[in-house]
């Protein structure tokens, strides 16, 4: 595929990173599964007295495994144990090896700057052709199409919706005829490291809102994913009056932020909190802090996975999106600390967004106020949104359709079967939309 | 990258009986991990249980002036002691 890109186009997205530092934080990944393998290792003798603590779901297993190995001398078995364990750690390195070594780098062809506002971008997928030579008015502007803009995290990067050329939801709805505009929040500069939530709504989300909306000249569809969706709800609110905002949609959006919360995140906010001095003095909180809590969600995936990606070929399909993924959970910004106080205080303490009780400047945030259409996309295997958190969202919202994804956090909009799962499902709901809106 | 002094593996029809065994037995090791890690309601159980044994005043045992239970507690290995607590709960 060779993308025609408009003469009035940025040049093509430069890696972030000639050398990959990740998995970040690397040491954190290898003392992780080194211990996992060792311990396990080490604990042989233990499971065989019935002794281990052993998952209730994993008992019947449990028993009849030992029961195999009862019929062998223990020595034997600590050999061939520590042997497979010593293997394993190796293969888990082999793989750490094999994507930090990958040649794969995400160059796309950047599409043009719709607005820009200090280090926030808004680019326009619905100019020139990024829908893969598929679109019907390839070449053309479809200017007079619909906009929609797409709003994500401030956490992690906005190019998640644009993984790479031939697996872009981005690209996928420029295809379709629909004019994506993707917020690119940026890395903070010298005015977003004093921003808090307030700020990223109020001067940046609202007005490219209000932007798009009259230089397009019809209302726009908020798409917003993770904590972008909580984001466009309070955009939602406080532009109710200006009739520049049609109908919204929100992925794997955190609503109810006490909802099925596991001890790891409760112990992440403490950390957070008792550590708070640290983060003052330095003005940011660092990305590794956060890597922190995403492992902590599945202590032992980062072994698996790479274990995995390390016996497959470098040019398989899987291994190269394996890598895109995995350079996107390994980008992204320090948070201005006024936005990791405002999450942690107004939601993950207060869980202010649930009782509408958040506040944005003058504006008190209440979804139940939304009147124009709204969809919820829940993923069931979201462990970093849970279900009931996000479910809370479409209870409140009074035109709500909702649609439930057996799929996880980040799986549901980039992974693999993505286009299947959820991009066509969005789609769709678009479609309905307009054709409703027509009648 | 370092090489670690072990042999290359084999191939799964030329394993012995005992390495076919200590791979299972390493694939529970890491599902019962993971099964821990993952499940919320267990996990807030055996945090809580483990914090509970924590701040079990040992001092007060050393010195004498603590209870029996509490001594006990802390005498057993921890890891068996809660083996038959999830025992408990297994018909849940």
């Amino acid at each position: 595929m060779s993308p025609v890109t408009p003469s009035h186009a940025l040049p093509p997205d430069t890696p972030s990173t000639q050398k990959r530092a990740g998995p970040r934080p690397l040491p954190l990944h290898i003392a992780n599964a080194y211990t996992l393998w060792m311990s396990g290792a080490a604990s042989l003798p233990l499971f065989m007295m019935d002794g281990l603590q052993t998952h209730p779901n994993r008992k019947k297993e449990a028993a009849a495994l030992r029961h195999e190995l009862n019929n062998h001398k223990i020595e034997d078995l600590q050999h061939a144990v520590i042997q497979k364990g010593q293997q394993r750690f190796q293969d888990f390195l082999n793989g750490v090896d094999a994507y930090r070594h990958s040649p794969y780098r995400r160059q796309v062809a950047s599409p043009p700057v719709f607005a820009k506002y200090g280090t926030t971008r808004l680019l326009d997928y619905g100019v020139g052709d990024y829908g893969g030579g598929t679109n019907p008015q390839q070449g053309a502007t479809i200017a007079s199409q619909p906009p929609v803009i797409f709003v994500p995290s401030l956490i992690n990067p906005a190019y998640i919706l644009d993984l790479h050329e031939q697996h872009s939801m981005m690209r996928y709805f420029a295809a379709s005829g629909i004019r994506p505009l993707l917020l690119d929040w940026g890395a903070p500069g010298v005015v977003e490291k004093q921003f808090g939530l307030r700020e990223y709504v109020t001067d940046r989300l609202v007005p490219l809102i209000r932007d798009v909306a009259e230089r397009c000249g019809q209302p726009v569809i908020l798409v917003g994913y993770c904590m972008g969706g909580t984001l466009s709800v309070a955009a939602t609110q406080i532009l109710r009056a200006e009739n520049v905002i049609s109908a919204i949609a929100l992925l794997a959006t955190p609503w109810d932020f006490h909802a099925d919360r596991s001890p790891q995140s409760w112990q992440f906010l403490e950390m957070i909190k008792t550590t708070h001095d640290a983060w003052q003095q330095i003005g940011y909180m660092p990305m590794d802090l956060l890597q922190l809590f995403f492992i902590s969600l599945d202590p032992t995936l980062s072994d698996r996975k790479f274990r995995r990606f390390g016996r497959m070929q470098p040019d398989d399909k899987k291994a190269v999106h394996f890598v895109a993924i995995e350079d996107w959970v390994n980008d992204g910004h320090p948070l201005p600390l006024k936005v990791a106080d405002d999450c942690l205080r107004d939601w993950y303490m207060d869980n202010k967004p649930l009782g509408n009780q958040w506040q944005i400047g003058t504006h008190n945030i209440n979804a139940a106020s939304i009147d124009i259409p709204s969809l919820v996309v829940i993923p069931q295997r979201d462990r970093i949104v849970p279900h009931d958190s996000a479910m809370a969202l479409a209870k409140q919202l009074p035109h709500c359709h909702t649609i439930e994804i057996a799929a996880g956090h980040v799986t549901m909009v980039s992974g693999e079967r993505a286009k299947e799962i959820l991009w066509q499902p969005l789609k769709q709901w678009m479609m309905d939309y307009f054709n409703k809106k027509s009648e | 990258m370092p090489q670690h002094p072990i042999s290359p593996p084999p191939s799964d029809d030329e394993q012995s009986p005992l390495l076919v065994l200590a791979d299972q037995y390493l694939d529970f090791w890491q599902n019962n991990i993971t099964a821990w890690a993952t499940d919320p309601d267990m996990l807030n159980r055996w945090v809580n249980e483990l914090a509970t044994a924590q701040y079990t005043p040992q001092h007060q045992t050393d010195d004498g002036n603590g209870d029996g239970s509490h001594s006990d507690q802390n005498n057993q290995n921890p890891e068996v002691k809660k083996t038959d607590g999830s025992r408990k709960n297994e018909g849940n």
